[in-house]
């Protein structure tokens, strides 16, 4: 079960700086590029996201997926039932799945910027619309899954074998 | 509340939930921190100053006023009655107790760097001078790492004592 744990930790790690970042554009920049003009957006947009953010970001979602679901499918193997811990496991990996479709739906959005002209309003609008319409949901996803995750940590360590010696019927590990 | 199982004293539920809380804002202000340094930081330095001072004033001088001390204030908060409350668990185990005032102490050295790089964005609301917003993005820069790293730092030691709580 030490592996379980360890590869949610793992996913946490990786997630909290995703749904950090997340909630840091939800309520902080996407008012404020709101009021700032779409023009700055799409140009700091262009360095940002279609820079680094092109390793860092996909890095962090694909890595956390990844994770959950391998300690997931860990658990169900080793014949863990346990509801108060498959429960967390299970959310976090079905909440970090459902956010995938709504990243690529925002991927596209994204990516027009590299090339629609600084003038071209309407196009730039759409592009702002859309990468923050999804993005927003696939952020609520994302915190949603690191709450599970850390959920689901408590629970496997709550339960490990090692901690509750004198407690044979809890079958949860 | 003690939790004991044929004898085996656990972990009380209030020192779970508070360090869980913890660590949830601890994550949330560690990514939010990662995102400045790792992608918009390099993304600024590579644009105008003047769009990033106009930013700033609407984001970190905007809704970034209520977000960030709430995160920072309240996950240091957290973080600290979590190691007050697990140093009265009957179950207490000092290495658990030592990675949670290891979180405690990145938690304030955040704190501390925040100090120093308030005040720089805090002036932007009234700086115009080319020269004067480059030396404030260079300053913010600069700080805003160190203080990401101790706010990353204060993450990884949340996680490591939830996982061993």
């Amino acid at each position: 079960m030490r592996w379980v744990l360890g590869l949610t930790v793992t996913a946490a790690f990786l997630n909290g700086f995703l749904a950090g970042g997340n909630v840091d554009r939800l309520l902080v920049a996407t008012p404020a590029w709101n009021r700032v003009g779409l023009n700055a957006w799409a140009d700091f947009s262009r360095n940002a996201d279609l820079g680094s953010g092109q390793i860092v970001y996909p890095f962090m979602a694909i890595g956390s997926t990844v994770l959950t679901i391998l300690a997931a499918v860990m658990f169900i193997l080793k014949g863990r039932s346990w509801q108060g811990v498959l429960l967390p496991i299970a959310f976090s990996a079905a909440f970090m799945v459902i956010a995938l479709p709504f990243s690529l739906k925002a991927v596209p959005f994204m990516t027009s910027l590299g090339h629609i002209q600084d003038g071209d309003a309407v196009a730039l609008g759409q592009a702002f619309a859309g990468a923050h319409y999804w993005g927003r949901f696939q952020g609520y996803f994302h915190v949603a899954a690191f709450c599970a995750q850390l959920w689901a940590i408590i629970a496997l360590a709550r339960c490990s074998v090692e901690r509750l010696p004198f407690n044979p019927s809890l079958k949860c590990c | 509340m003690l939790l004991s199982y044929g004898g085996f004293v656990m972990i009380s539920t209030r020192t779970r939930l508070l360090l869980l809380s913890a660590t949830l804002l601890g994550g949330l202000l560690a990514g939010s921190n990662l995102d400045r340094a790792v992608v918009a930081m390099p993304a600024w330095s590579q644009m105008e100053t003047f769009s990033w001072a106009a930013f700033s004033r609407r984001a970190d001088l905007g809704n970034g006023l209520v977000l960030y001390p709430i995160e920072a204030l309240l996950g240091a908060a957290l973080a600290l009655s979590a190691a007050i409350s697990y140093g009265y668990e009957r179950a207490a185990n000092h290495s658990v107790s030592r990675v949670l005032w290891s979180a405690v102490i990145f938690v304030v050295g955040g704190l501390l760097i925040t100090l120093k790089a308030a005040p720089i964005m805090l002036n932007l609301s009234h700086t115009v001078d080319l020269a004067t917003l480059h030396q404030d993005f260079g300053q913010f820069y600069f700080w805003g790492d160190i203080r990401g790293m101790f706010e990353v730092l204060a993450f990884i030691a949340e996680l490591w004592a939830l996982s061993a709580l």
